[in-house]
């Protein structure tokens, strides 16, 4: 189970918020840009430091500035992918899915059966020996997504990994994630923005909104919660907010 | 529409050829002999008709001031003026710096322009094309040369001043070099000119001179042997000692005398061992301003212009 | 319709067309009959025999070694530094930053003095090498640090540029995959950057052989352990013409050479991309 208690004051506001993931479970994050969604991973991950705040997953300490902990982001097995995949362009679609493994010294014989396992799960095959920077956008988030996966995270965190992909590869990758999620019994995180691919995939979520979070609770009960009337109530501003945020029109009509 | 680009393409080419044509024509001299065989492909070069016309100044110097020049070698003091393009061997720097304004205050309206460098560089320069009013040798191959090459108007060449050879070291002697005897010294830094220029030309004289009559040719071998770095001018031999990073250099009487007190300090030369260094002037058949640089040519060789020599070290011509 | 028969627009466009044609003539001619002049200077069989000559042998010995110990010296430390420099913020950063660009203004002939004024005998630093015997001014080490002082700007400048400019999310994801720093560094960073950096090593190699006033100044000139090819161009104009045109046309094929090669280098770095 992922806690995670972070604070840090932004250019533009502070960023106060706690989250916790159940193991097995998607967590989906919500919110206009800027909301500090992506902030939340990177210091989840180590990439950026809090400026106070706690972080455990399953019970071992990342972060706790009291204690004087702060164990580097090359030793949280976290697999972590941006809104850029970032694939490792003069690499192969084989190497960069390694990447992880070798880095952290796997025996190589290990190595090459569980990046073809990888390259099969995700339809990439064909593609083994391509480099990678030549691929499309969606083959790209494949890829990066087998490579985050490949050396077996204990918590994944994703954002916005549905961008380029079409319907069909969306659909087999929703399907997928939950699956995989589920078999390893790994915390997740999803940063996204369709409420409907909220609805597809996450088990909770949560809205950020400068800074703090504005709502938590099931995916399902996602737009068309706060029924109230009331024009300056901050609850309708927000559905206001998340209905031309979402483009899913707001049930709020006068 | 491809007639319409080839045709402008056929007028730019054609505007350029008549713009390159125009500029070579101004920048290629009427030289009469190249010192070089000429190039077998000389025929085809493009754009560089050899014509005889007033030419343009290469090398850093402004446009002379045309002025009417009358064939018979009229006394033309009292119609001295404009300017003088004066290329000068670079061991008269210091000099110059008094010879200019005294020059230009004898011939109010004229003004002169020193084109400083060793004989070798400025002699290719001019056999290049270079314009120049008038030429200071620092030796008399290269005005030899010169003369038979037909820059010179003949009677215009002149012994100008004259110099010795001298060893100098800087005051503090960090080389610990009292005598010529310690230049053949192992482990001693020197200094001195290429063999192509004229402090260079008369430095290997003096030491074969030296090797022959008092040290011998083992001295002159362990002596080159110490020499650090071959300097282009005379100059930069006198730096390189006043900085103290040589042991001594060989170098002209004149940069001895010439340079402030108490930051160098000389070994003479024997006068037999010595080569006399003759300086020669001589106005050039291009110049454009005879009148001027007979002018000038006269002043150097009048009591004030070699008074200012002997200022600066120079030897009178004997 | 004009003298020319044309409509106005055309005619127009005609002039534009033969601007920019003649434009480009006078640059390209500009810049390449100098060059193709000294071909003409000479003759293919006083080049060849003078090819022999061991003053220009050496000379040219004496090039291609400095400048490949300049070049594999300011890749080999300049890479690093333009590393750390760029992703680091210290106390100073600007002035350091200064600092790098300042041998691209200043003139060789000055920049040589100051090296001859703080490493030759009687300099800061030299004088307490002298008491322990060691020379640098006249070596051909001076000339080696010569050419690091006049040349690294150009690596180091286009080295920290391109590490600036590159994504972080590479270096970031790599370490997320547990990377070590050094495996990031030579794995990712440099492959990435590659490109851009074999151009910069291009211009500081270009820089190094061509050197001229710092080397005179700090290093002197010796054939054989001094004597460059351009202080031997300059020296060989006055004695030996033909030696002066054979080192400079050497120069030309050498830099041509040069530029081929990392152009056909560079191109197939793209394509991997």
């Amino acid at each position: 189970m992922l806690e995670a208690r972070v604070k840090k004051i932004l250019r533009d506001f502070p960023l106060d918020l706690a989250i916790t993931v159940n193991p097995g479970e998607i967590l989906v994050l919500m919110g206009e840009n800027g909301a500090g969604k992506s902030m939340t991973l990177n210091m989840i991950s180590g990439i950026i430091p809090p400026d106070s705040g706690l972080i455990r997953l399953n019970g071992t300490i990342f972060y706790d500035p009291h204690g004087g902990i702060h164990i580097p982001v090359e030793d949280r097995r976290i697999g972590y992918v941006f809104q850029n995949p970032a694939v490792f362009p003069h690499m192969t679609v084989r190497e960069n899915i390694a990447f992880g493994l070798r880095a952290r010294h796997t025996p190589t014989s290990t190595i090459a059966g569980r990046v073809d396992r990888w390259l099969d799960t995700m339809n990439l095959s064909d593609l083994a020996g391509v480099k990678a920077g030549m691929l499309s956008g969606g083959q790209q988030q494949r890829v990066a997504l087998a490579r985050a996966l490949a050396p077996g995270p204990v918590l994944l965190m994703l954002d916005e990994p549905f961008n380029a992909l079409d319907a069909r590869s969306m659909q087999d990758v929703k399907g997928f994630l939950r699956q995989y999620v589920a078999d390893e019994g790994i915390p997740c995180i999803l940063v996204m923005h369709r409420v409907r691919d909220a609805k597809d995939v996450g088990d909770r979520a949560c809205i950020l909104d400068q800074g703090v979070k504005v709502w938590e609770g099931r995916p399902g009960d996602l737009p068309g919660m706060y029924l109230t009337q009331e024009r300056g109530h901050p609850a309708r501003q927000l559905e206001t907010r998340i209905s031309s945020l979402t483009g899913i029109p707001s049930s709020i009509t006068d | 529409m491809k007639s319409r680009i080839t045709l402008s393409l056929i007028a730019g080419i054609v505007c350029m050829l008549l713009f390159a044509t125009a500029f070579s024509v101004g920048c290629t001299s009427g030289a009469p002999e190249q010192p070089v065989p000429p190039p077998t492909v000389a025929a085809t070069t493009p754009a560089i008709p050899a014509v005889t016309s007033p030419p343009i100044i290469t090398a850093a110097v402004p446009t002379p001031v045309i002025v009417a020049t009358t064939p018979a070698p009229a006394p033309a003091t009292e119609m001295a003026s404009g300017l003088v393009v004066a290329y000068t061997a670079a061991s008269l720097k210091g000099a110059s710096g008094k010879l200019g304004p005294a020059f230009e205050k004898a011939y109010p309206g004229t003004h002169v322009i020193f084109d400083l460098d060793g004989t070798q560089i400025l002699k290719h320069q001019v056999e290049s094309g270079a314009y120049a009013d008038i030429f200071i040798s620092a030796s008399n191959t290269y005005t030899s040369a010169l003369t038979n090459e037909g820059y010179f108007l003949n009677d215009t060449v002149k012994p100008l001043t004259s110099n010795y050879i001298i060893v100098i070291t800087p005051a503090a002697n960090p080389g610990g070099i009292s005598s010529l005897a310690d230049l053949g010294a192992a482990g001693k830094l020197l200094a001195m000119g290429t063999k192509d220029v004229p402090v260079g030309i008369n430095t290997r004289i003096v030491i074969n001179n030296l090797a022959n009559s008092t040290y011998t040719a083992g001295w002159r071998d362990q002596l080159f042997r110490n020499v650090k770095t071959y300097e282009t001018t005379e100059p930069g031999i006198v730096t390189k000692v006043s900085l103290g990073v040589v042991d001594a250099g060989f170098v002209y009487e004149s940069s001895f005398r010439a340079a402030p007190k108490g930051t160098l300090a000389a070994i003479n030369v024997p006068k037999g061992d010595n080569a006399l260094q003759t300086y020669s002037i001589g106005v050039m058949r291009i110049s454009t301003n005879k009148p001027a640089a007979r002018a000038f040519a006269e002043f150097l060789l009048s009591t004030n212009g070699q008074k200012i020599l002997t200022d600066f070290g120079f030897r009178p011509v004997s | 319709m004009n003298a020319t028969g044309m409509r106005p627009e055309r005619l127009r466009h005609t002039i534009a067309i033969a601007g920019a044609a003649a434009l480009l003539l006078l640059v390209t001619l500009y810049l390449a009959l100098p060059v193709v002049t000294l071909f003409f200077r000479t003759t293919p069989d006083l080049f060849l025999s003078s090819l022999g000559d061991p003053d220009v042998l050496s000379a040219l010995w004496l090039s291609l070694f400095t400048s490949t110990v300049t070049i594999s010296v300011v890749v080999l430390l300049g890479t690093p530094f333009a590393f750390f420099h760029s992703r680091s913020r210290y106390p100073g950063k600007v002035l350091v930053d200064t600092l790098i660009d300042l041998p691209l203004v200043l003139p060789p002939a000055v920049a040589g003095l100051g090296l001859l004024l703080l490493y030759g005998r009687t300099g800061l630093i030299g004088r307490y090498l002298d008491l322990f015997g060691i020379t640098i001014a006249f070596t051909t080490l001076a000339v080696i640090m010569a050419q690091v002082f006049v040349a690294s700007p150009f690596y180091i400048r286009q080295a920290k540029a391109l590490f600036e400019q590159m994504d972080p999310a590479y270096e970031q994801t790599a370490r997320t995959l547990g990377a070590s720093p050094l495996r990031i560094f030579l794995g990712i960073t440099i492959p990435l950057t590659a490109n851009g950096l074999v151009s910069g090593a291009v211009m500081t190699f270009a820089r190094a052989l061509g050197e001229f006033g710092a080397t005179i100044m700090f290093a002197g000139n010796l054939p054989g352990v001094t004597q460059t090819m351009p202080l031997a161009v300059y020296g060989g104009l006055e004695g030996n013409f033909n030696i002066g045109i054979t080192i400079a046309i050497l120069l030309v094929i050498l830099s041509f050479a040069i530029m081929m090669a990392f152009r056909f280098f560079a191109r197939r770095e793209v394509s991997r991309a």
